[in-house]
């Protein structure tokens, strides 16, 4: 509802917060693929039914998206600071660029270097920058919520 | 094996989203969109409105500040137009007294005229004083007649190098010899305290009535003649008197004296050192 009533005021250039991909890359690398997965398909979805695109691209692209942000708990750099707002700059770019696919393929003819250069890059490099404080978010919202651990 | 786990997940949801897709592209997902949209665009409503809201606050919070930056800016032009615009008015004015002595210059081609200004007058307001700002310097002798284009206005009494001191005709002291235009009626025009003029010395026999111009004679050699001083408003005619009286109100307006002529090519005849002359 954020991302489609409000965050669409706000743009700085070409680029506007894609609050929900931030959200799903940064609660798969906290919880793991299977969890992000789900919530990038519901999260997805919702998206489609608020959106103009066909019903199931978001959902598709956001469950990709999940997986590969998923595969950075393995990395040995996933403590560094640096880390998420690169993955989330990678991911996002990953993101957009198999939408625009997607849509090609279902018979949109989307303007692919313009969108590139002008919307993608400049979103992930938005989205790299508030990332951190997504995560932190939902770092808290993950400790508050992990399953209690027993007590051997 | 869990990785495998994962794939399998991942598959799983992607044909999801392709069925999804599948299904919405056939039209077969319509009643749920609406169902959807039904739940949806209230909420959507309120957020944008909220938002809305916060945008325009805060829009007007940016608008306000650009228009009080804007107030000032134009205050300030408003003030330096002000002062522009008295600046020109006294231009204006200054403009209009100095082509009023031009046309009299014109008017009269024998007259040589130096134009000056009034640079104070005497405090007390009891003395029919002002001082120019010519003087010895500029070619001002004592005596000179000092008039305006409306008419005569005082004689030069004292002179320095740059400013000269002088007596106007509404002074007690100043006397001018004068005669009415119509009758030829002659006599003497005094200076009354509150800037009035009376003339005196008028023939009982003379006919002279409001309304009736008194010029400058030029008996005595201390003016030249044809001069205006001013407009009969009253007679004093009485029986047991020598002669009769004229109150007169002069034609240059005192109050309001702010430029006047020296007539330089005017010598006043001294009569004392005529004579002492004529004796020898």
């Amino acid at each position: 509802m954020l991302q489609s009533s409000v965050l669409f005021r706000y743009s700085l250039g070409g680029a506007r917060l894609h609050l929900l991909l931030l959200t799903v890359v940064s609660w798969s690398l906290l919880r793991g693929a299977r969890e992000g997965m789900v919530w990038g398909f519901i999260g997805g979805l919702a998206l489609d039914f608020l959106s103009g695109l066909p019903m199931g691209t978001c959902a598709f692209t956001l469950t990709i998206a999940a997986y590969l942000a998923s595969l950075g708990q393995l990395t040995i750099y996933r403590t560094s600071p640096l880390f998420a707002p690169g993955l989330a700059l990678a991911i996002s770019i990953v993101h957009d660029s198999i939408l625009l696919t997607l849509l090609s393929f279902i018979g949109y003819a989307p303007a692919w270097a313009e969108l590139l250069l002008r919307v993608a890059i400049p979103t992930a490099i938005l989205g790299a920058f508030v990332m951190p404080l997504v995560q932190r978010g939902l770092t808290w919202l993950h400790r508050r919520t992990l399953p209690e651990e027993m007590e051997l | 094996m869990q990785r495998g786990g994962t794939l399998l997940f991942l598959l799983l949801f992607l044909s999801l989203a392709v069925m999804t897709l599948i299904l919405d592209r056939s039209d077969r997902l319509q009643p749920v969109k609406s169902l959807v949209a039904q739940v949806s665009s209230p909420i959507q409503e309120v957020l944008t409105s909220a938002m809305g809201g916060l945008t325009d606050f805060r829009q007007l919070y940016v608008d306000m500040r650009a228009c009080t930056a804007e107030n000032e800016e134009l205050q300030l032009m408003v003030d330096q137009l002000i002062i522009e615009n008295v600046r020109l008015r006294e231009a204006e004015i200054e403009n209009v007294t100095l082509r009023e002595q031009l046309n009299f210059k014109q008017a009269n081609p024998s007259f040589e005229l130096l134009s000056a200004q009034v640079i104070g007058r005497d405090p007390s307001n009891l003395a029919g004083y002002l001082i120019i700002d010519r003087g010895t310097d500029e070619g001002v002798a004592v005596g000179m007649p000092v008039l305006t284009h409306r008419g005569l206005a005082g004689r030069v009494t004292e002179t320095a190098p740059h400013s000269a001191k002088v007596l106007l005709i509404t002074d007690p002291s100043s006397a001018v010899n004068a005669l009415i235009q119509e009758s030829r009626a002659t006599g003497v025009v005094q200076g009354r305290v509150g800037q009035g003029l009376t003339m005196r010395y008028i023939q009982q026999t003379e006919e002279i009535k409001p309304g009736d111009l008194v010029l400058t004679s030029g008996l005595g050699g201390n003016f030249p003649t044809r001069l205006i001083i001013g407009q009969v408003t009253g007679v004093t005619k009485k029986d047991v008197e020598l002669f009769q009286e004229a109150e007169v109100r002069p034609s240059v307006d005192f109050g309001r004296l702010e430029m006047v002529m020296v007539l330089t090519s005017f010598e006043p005849i001294v009569f004392e050192e005529e004579q002492q002359v004529s004796q020898r």
